[in-house]
């Protein structure tokens, strides 16, 4: 099925961009006319997805995050985050709770948080090339309203 | 004063002798003032903030009871930030936030308002109707959904706050003390820290964190008691 409408956003893997790229998709979201308990929904797990890549992708430099956005006709909306940066080796492992590499504030519980958070997540991942996550949610009350 | 002629004088004032209260005031200045000074230069009138942090005071006396476990300041330091926080809050003294906190207000109200004529959720464009407001504006807006729970939010029925088990009050003070919560919060079993770190760091409600855990939201609240007497043990 190929989706309605399309919205591509690419930043630096800045923490200051976290708030920019959830906020995006929440608006590109408005258009589904969810309410605000998914619309919160939905900030929280790209904040997650996006968090994900600032702080791991590239720990030595500053590395290219980018959003992927589509919705569909059925009143879905697919979110894709995706870099290319050192990858995840074991992503089964990476997706249990309380897994993580990184320290202080991380928890490990990213995924699933966005699991609980959204329909579907994907997750792939290459070691040194990147890693991209795609999830999705049925929003739909009506379409096309705009 | 000593330990014992100082449990008198709160005890003589919560039973209602206003020469007590009095009293307790003159003796506690220096803790009223140390915490109305954190709230200085936020376009309050610093008199006015010293008279409101009086009456949080007097609230905490009137409120404390020994029986709690802990010194009586500290649960009055959360007490006396709390009336002058307020007051900042309704008054809009800090002025450049004043419409984002006017809108997120706006959007708060039409969603409770909308929730209860229709019996559910409304979408961004019943509250874009509702409040005039751009359904993407709305999307857009953070403050909408209050954080629901925080540092300085109250959990149990004695009025403790994360914050107030630290000892002190407000964002300003100590990497200690942030790093003695963080310690006991890290001491925690495995449940009550995760629980701990969804509610107030990642501000999920009760029932989104039931979902993210696989556990009912009875269970949710039952875990966060726990982890809150766990934490009020471990930093007195």
């Amino acid at each position: 099925m190929r989706p309605v409408n399309t919205a591509t956003i690419e930043f630096l893997s800045r923490s200051s961009n976290e708030g920019f790229a959830r906020t995006a998709a929440a608006c590109f979201a408005a258009q589904l006319d969810p309410t605000l308990d998914e619309v919160n929904d939905i900030k929280t797990a790209v904040s997650e997805a996006v968090t994900n890549a600032i702080v791991h992708a590239y720990p030595e430099a500053l590395g290219k995050v980018r959003l992927k956005l589509k919705l569909f006709a059925d009143g879905r909306l697919e979110i894709a985050v995706q870099d290319w940066g050192v990858g995840i080796a074991d992503v089964e492992q990476a997706r249990t709770p309380l897994f993580t590499t990184g320290n202080e504030e991380r928890s490990g519980m990213g995924f699933t948080i966005m699991e609980s958070f959204m329909d579907t997540l994907k997750v792939r991942s290459k070691p040194g090339k990147g890693t991209t996550v795609v999830m999705s949610r049925r929003l739909a009350r009506r379409l096309g309203s705009r | 004063m000593k330990a014992p002629e100082a449990d008198a004088l709160l005890e003589a004032a919560r039973g209602g002798d206003n020469d007590a209260c009095e009293r307790m005031m003159e003796e506690n200045a220096g803790l009223i003032w140390s915490v109305v000074r954190r709230y200085y230069g936020r376009g309050a009138d610093p008199e006015d903030l010293y008279q409101l942090g009086c009456l949080g005071f007097l609230k905490a006396v009137r409120g404390f009871d020994p029986a709690f476990g802990c010194q009586f300041s500290t649960y009055a330091v959360p007490k006396i930030a709390g009336e002058i926080r307020r007051y900042l809050r309704d008054d809009g003294a800090v002025k450049v936030s004043r419409g984002v906190k006017e809108r997120a207000a706006a959007i708060r109200q039409a969603r409770d308002r909308l929730s209860h004529t229709l019996g559910r959720e409304p979408t961004l464009s019943e509250l874009s109707a509702e409040t005039g407001l751009e359904a993407e504006d709305i999307a857009a807006a953070e403050e909408a959904n209050l954080p629901v729970a925080s540092l300085q939010m109250e959990a149990g029925e004695d009025g403790f706050t994360l914050e107030s088990m630290l000892g002190t009050d407000g964002m300003e003070e100590g990497v200690v003390e942030r790093l003695a919560l963080r310690g006991a919060i890290d001491a925690l079993p495995e449940r009550e820290r995760q629980v701990i770190f969804l509610r107030y760091y990642k501000n999920l409600t009760q029932d989104k964190t039931a979902k993210v855990l696989g556990v009912s939201q009875v269970q949710i609240s039952r875990i966060e008691r726990k982890a809150m007497e766990h934490l009020r043990k471990e930093l007195e």
